[in-house]
């Protein structure tokens, strides 16, 4: 389920950009006429009529983006992100739907928090957001959520992303219960004691800066743990922000082997890869790590293939 | 598209002043244009000159963010040698005690219009960011793990004092290298003059694809002109961490010992020393221990740092030799 604010369904006619849409396989300059919010013709030449005209001469046209992976600091953070910015941000990057993850304060664990944040998005939000809700209370990793009254509150999907489930046990019942509520687990994976809250890939760009090493090794066993407690199970997985080729590998395996399982990764992780961190700029170093060209080339091999 | 955002995250163009933030700033001529101001320096203490009027009116600001006698007293008596103003701020009792952020310290004392500000801090970068922040020239005192750059320059003082000469030379770095700023600094700068190092230490503590020749086996030591101990650290060595069983495994397998040197071999140590863990006493007392050399260098070293930083490098170290001579 997702919500957005009551907005004025537009009538609208875009000419001069170039239209894209690798589904449909189209890439030519063509005219879209959109009725009531709704894309009502695509054509070389369409008349205006009452429809307000966009003139849109060396952009790009293209179907909206998706992200299931967004922050909006929402409750307890609202200094950093909210609703109606985070939204707006989506809107203004071309996103046409967002998903929110629970990891806020408090953490999104009980109907009435996620209550309170659907009624937000009803006043707020300039896209449609859904929310995920956490899958262990307070994400402490200790006790399942309950997950039924979250599901039927509207929760997407369930995550304690930011922090891994660390228990195998409670993995497992999560997978199991989860199960009941046609809800997939999302999860963020991570292995802490080979983690030790480091930032920076372990590799040479670590050692030769002196950072604490976070290295690959530390997500991959995460990700091969879940996934084959997920084909134990017969749950539904989402592999939450992939970064290592290890990990990649063992998603594709995964499927292969027909677990239900997705992935994802970051624009980031695509693009940067440890380098990045010599600059010693800290907007470089985030969990998972940028890692090494290797790496960034699995990942875009997996997105390639369909494996993210 | 890609390349713009990969632009965007490098620091801003080539800083208008000069720093020494670490050694990859330096070029072997930096390092022998350094060395041999040091070297002008040591003469002209030993002629009894105590004091040199050259940086007379320039203002030196040390700020330590972590608790260090020798560096930051070190750093005090260079600038005072060379008659500067010194200011000395540490963390304990001071408005960085009580939350005020690193960018807003710097910029208080910036505006005292300092010289130079000597850094030390825990976090990597800090130094780079104070650079970025105040008009001053910066000097990295140690900044985390990454960087301690006149460290590594006075340590290649005292080996080229010793050995007259460092292309050729091979030191073994024995111990915790993970944890070491002292010596990443130290692969950088024997790479620039042609030092050969091998790093020695349990396996936990040799960081993964550091470049350079790495062994577990202390025996490796044996074929080194000079067997450098690196500290190790009480705090890293936390029950849990188990980056070594114990610390007297450690010392019972890479402690260096007078059994484990070839007769002559030359000892250093950054400071300061744990005796009994990773230096037994008879080693670090022993006519062929370079560590109280190390500290005479590090005054010298670092008179020569402050000196070329605010006399614009090589015209400046000219200019001096010439008046000494005269
Ligand atoms: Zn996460």
């Amino acid at each position: 389920m997702l919500w957005q604010k009551e907005l004025p369904a537009a009538d609208l006619v875009i000419r001069g950009a170039r239209v894209l849409d690798p589904v449909e396989g189209i890439d030519a300059r063509l005219e879209v006429r959109i009725d009531a919010g709704t894309i009502a013709e695509v054509a070389e030449r369409i008349d205006a009529n009452e429809h307000r005209v966009v003139e849109a001469d060396g952009l790009i046209l293209a179907p909206a983006f998706v992200d299931p992976h967004v922050h909006l600091r929402t409750p307890g953070r609202e200094d950093e992100e909210t609703i109606a910015s985070g939204t707006a941000a989506a809107a203004a990057g071309g996103y046409c739907a967002i998903l929110a993850m629970p990891n806020t304060d408090p953490v999104v664990d009980s109907a009435v928090t996620l209550a309170a944040l659907v009624e937000t998005a009803r006043r707020e939000a300039e896209v449609p957001v859904g929310f995920l809700a956490a899958i262990t209370r307070g994400q402490r990793g200790e006790e399942l959520t309950e997950m039924g009254e979250l599901a039927d509150s509207g929760a997407v999907a369930f995550s304690d992303d930011g922090v891994p489930v660390a228990s195998a046990g409670l993995m497992r019942r999560a997978l199991q219960y989860a199960s009941t509520t046609d809800r997939p687990l999302a999860l963020h994976c991570e292995e802490p004691t080979l983690s030790h809250g480091g930032h920076v890939h372990e590799g040479r760009v670590a050692a030769e800066l002196g950072f604490g090493g976070y290295p690959s090794v530390a997500e991959s066993v995460a990700v091969e743990r879940d996934l084959s407690l997920a084909g134990y199970e017969r749950g539904r997985v989402h592999v939450l922000h992939l970064s290592a080729a290890e990990s990649v590998d063992a998603l594709r395996r995964a499927r292969v082997a027909g677990v239900t399982a997705s992935g994802e990764a970051t624009p980031h992780h695509l693009v940067l890869t440890d380098d990045a961190v010599r600059s010693l700029d800290p907007n470089v170093k985030m969990n998972p790590p940028l890692r090494a060209e290797q790496d960034r080339l699995a990942l875009l091999e997996a997105l390639r293939d369909g494996t993210i | 598209m890609i390349r713009l955002v990969k632009d965007d995250l490098r620091p801003p163009a080539t800083p208008p002043k000069r720093h020494l933030l670490s050694v990859g700033d330096l070029t072997r001529d930096d390092i022998d244009r350094l060395l041999g101001t040091a070297r002008t320096f040591a003469a002209a203490l030993e002629r009894h000159v105590k004091k040199l009027p050259t940086l007379k009116g320039h203002l030196v600001v040390n700020l330590f963010y972590e608790s260090s006698t020798r560096t930051s007293s070190s750093f005090e008596l260079a600038a005072k040698r060379l008659s500067a103003d010194t200011l000395t701020v540490k963390s304990v009792g001071s408005s960085v005690d009580k939350g005020e952020s690193l960018k807003d310290t710097a910029l208080t004392l910036g505006a005292y219009d300092p010289d130079v500000i000597v850094i030390r801090h825990p976090q990597i970068g800090a130094p780079q960011l104070v650079a970025r922040v105040t008009d001053a020239h910066v000097v990295n005192a140690g900044d985390g793990k990454h960087q301690h750059p006149t460290q590594a320059l006075l340590d290649l003082y005292t080996l080229r004092e010793e050995f007259e000469r460092l292309d050729g030379l091979h030191v073994a770095i024995v111990g915790d290298v993970l944890h070491s700023r002292v010596a990443r600094s130290l692969v950088q700068a024997f790479a620039l003059v042609g030092i050969r190092a091998t790093l020695v230490g349990p396996p936990a503590l040799l960081p993964r694809e550091l470049p350079a020749e790495t062994t577990v086996d202390i025996e490796a030591i044996r074929d080194a002109d000079v067997v450098y101990v690196l500290r190790m650290q009480n705090e890293r060595m936390e029950p849990g961490a188990n980056f070594v069983p114990s610390l007297r495994e450690y010392t019972a397998r890479w402690g260096i010992t007078p059994e484990r040197l070839r007769p002559g071999q030359k000892v250093m140590h950054p400071g300061p020393m744990n005796r009994g863990v990773e230096i037994d006493p008879r080693v670090a007392d022993s006519s062929d221990s370079l560590i109280t050399a190390e500290v005479r260098s590090g005054l010298v070293v670092r008179m020569a740092v402050l000196y070329d930083l605010l006399t614009g490098g090589p015209v400046g170290v000219q200019a001096l030799a010439a008046a000494e001579v005269a």
